[in-house]
């Protein structure tokens, strides 16, 4: 696999009138071409900041974001965020939800939409294309965000903690749809959670983040001997409870150091 | 209100006799709450009829219904009336939709450029606090006694409210949806149009009902004022020579217009919010 992105000493820190926060100190890290990479790491470790910064809604105070070895500003390479929550427009049916990106970069032609029912049809959202927001699931909500980003053709999609807002049973579903959809279109994703157990479900590696000002703390390359392996299966995989353990280590020996 | 009532019916066509009770019970609640509202109108009215004959109520100073009735049907046979109130109307009309055009307007700057917003703060504050009515007499001498002081006394009333309140209203929509757009690859001006305009239909329509009892409010300043015509005329002419039927017969017919008015609006209310 070879470096799609490359992470290289960036820094970040907010400013107010009540002083600067340091959010993020020399992050370095790289991720390879169709990887799924996790990040967990204490609430408020600059988690999401990480994710402002690569999709380019932030600068970096110091250092570089490189997609293919460009920087990131002038790589015209597109990247694709999922927040927390799924963001649909109540006003709008999920036809015009998921187009919404296509829209707004004028994308949206007469041959589109073969290409977006292709998608609604695929994850199962054709017979609710008419329908508003307010009439989805959970899961149905969460996948016609996921659509609505993919049609934008991401190379890499970020991942901002995008089940939390959904309960236990759904989230395990909706993360083997999401995970399943991902794979299947071939694309490279960052995850981001403070679920260790969801993190290393989904993910080829992990990267264990410190507290605020947050830095790599560490990175476990995820090896689970499961056949046919999704987030699901995953859980059940002997090596499971050891990256577990690990993982929550890392993180707790961090909170004592500080 | 009747739709809900159809729906309601209509679906209570194959259900338990517990639920056609309680539907039952449920319509013939809505129908004693109707026959009361009924009931004390037509107690007022005949109160105020009965009153006047039997001698409790000075007609001469409280006018009739009847009187009214009579009032009506003489201005309305030689088509006074209908001139008086469509000055009026027109007068209101056109004060609301400047209001909201304007207000709209000023609203979607001031949420543009944080900077403009801060500095013209105070100045809506002010402008927003002070009784417009004060403000009537100096339009007065600034545009004469016109159609035009009316108007501009009317916009004035409801004008600074509404900025204040669309302004709060575009400023409170959630920040993750803003985010949304921008990592939809979205500028400032997609923020605007697909997210606060649509997201904020709903609370310029109730906004609107408020404005277009407000323009009336205005418009009626303004004709007390500056008018040859329309209802606030009527109203100050008939008292200024003590033809309290006129004065009633205005106010009515100012009770109809007002509602139906903010019925109009509460049809598109429910059109435009599912």
């Amino acid at each position: 696999m070879s470096e799609l992105l490359r992470i290289d000493h960036i820094s970040y820190t907010y400013h107010s009138l009540d002083g600067e926060t340091p959010a993020l100190l020399d992050v370095s890290f790289e991720v390879h071409d169709g990887e799924f990479l996790g990040i967990v790491g204490p609430s408020g470790c600059g988690k999401s900041t990480l994710l402002s910064l690569i999709a380019g809604l932030l600068t970096p105070s110091s250092g570089s974001i490189y997609i293919n070895g460009k920087d990131i500003k002038s790589s015209g390479k597109n990247i694709g965020y999922m927040l927390q929550k799924d963001h649909l427009l109540d006003w709008r049916n999920t036809l015009r939800n998921v187009t919404l990106g296509m829209e707004i970069q004028h994308k949206l032609s007469e041959n589109s939409y073969i290409q977006i029912n292709d998608l609604l049809n695929t994850y199962g959202l054709i017979t609710f294309k008419n329908s508003f927001p307010s009439e989805l699931s959970g899961g149905m909500r969460q996948r016609a965000a996921l659509i609505r980003t993919l049609l934008l053709e991401p190379d890499i999609l970020l991942l901002d903690e995008p089940f939390s807002a959904l309960d236990y049973q759904t989230r395990l579903e909706v993360a083997d749809d999401i995970w399943g959809i991902i794979r299947k279109e071939k694309k490279t994703a960052i995850l981001i959670t403070h679920d260790i157990s969801e993190a290393i479900s989904m993910s080829d590696r992990v990267i264990v983040m410190t507290k605020r000002p947050g830095t790599v703390k560490r990175i476990f390359d995820i090896k689970l001997s499961v056949p046919d392996r999704t987030p699901f299966t995953s859980r059940s995989a002997p090596e499971f409870k050891d990256y577990f353990n690990m993982i929550w280590k890392e993180l707790n020996h961090n909170e004592q150091e500080t | 209100m009747s739709r809900k009532h159809r729906r309601v019916l209509s679906e209570s066509m194959d259900v338990s006799a517990a639920q056609k009770a309680y539907v039952k019970k449920y319509l013939s609640r809505m129908r004693r709450i109707r026959l009361y509202q009924l009931l004390i109108l037509i107690g007022i009215i005949a109160f105020w009829e009965i009153g006047t004959h039997i001698g409790i109520i000075d007609a001469f100073i409280f006018s009739s219904p009847l009187r009214v009735v009579k009032t009506i049907a003489e201005m309305g046979g030689s088509g006074q009336l209908f001139f008086h109130v469509g000055i009026t109307l027109l007068e209101t009309l056109v004060s609301f939709a400047l209001v909201n055009i304007i207000g709209l307007l000023i609203a979607i700057i001031l949420w543009w450029n944080d900077s403009i917003s801060r500095v013209l703060e105070p100045y809506l504050i002010v402008l927003n606090s002070l009784p417009k009515s004060a403000l009537a007499p100096v339009f007065i001498v600034w545009l004469g006694a016109n159609v035009k002081t009316i108007i501009v006394a009317a916009v004035s009333v409801s004008l600074f409210g509404s900025i204040i309140t669309l302004y709060s209203d575009f400023k409170a929509v959630e920040e993750d949806k803003i985010k949304l757009i921008y990592t939809l690859g979205g500028k400032k001006k997609d923020v605007l149009l697909k997210v606060i305009l649509p997201g904020n239909v709903p609370s310029m329509i109730s906004l609107m009902k408020v404005n277009i009892g407000l323009s009336l409010v205005g418009v009626i300043i303004g004709e007390f004022l500056a008018a040859k015509s329309g209802l606030g005329y009527l109203i100050i002419y008939g008292s200024q020579v003590f033809r309290l039927d006129l004065v009633i017969m205005s106010i009515v017919i100012l009770c109809i217009v007002a509602t139906g008015l903010y019925k109009m609006l509460s049809y598109y209310e429910r059109k435009f919010t599912r």
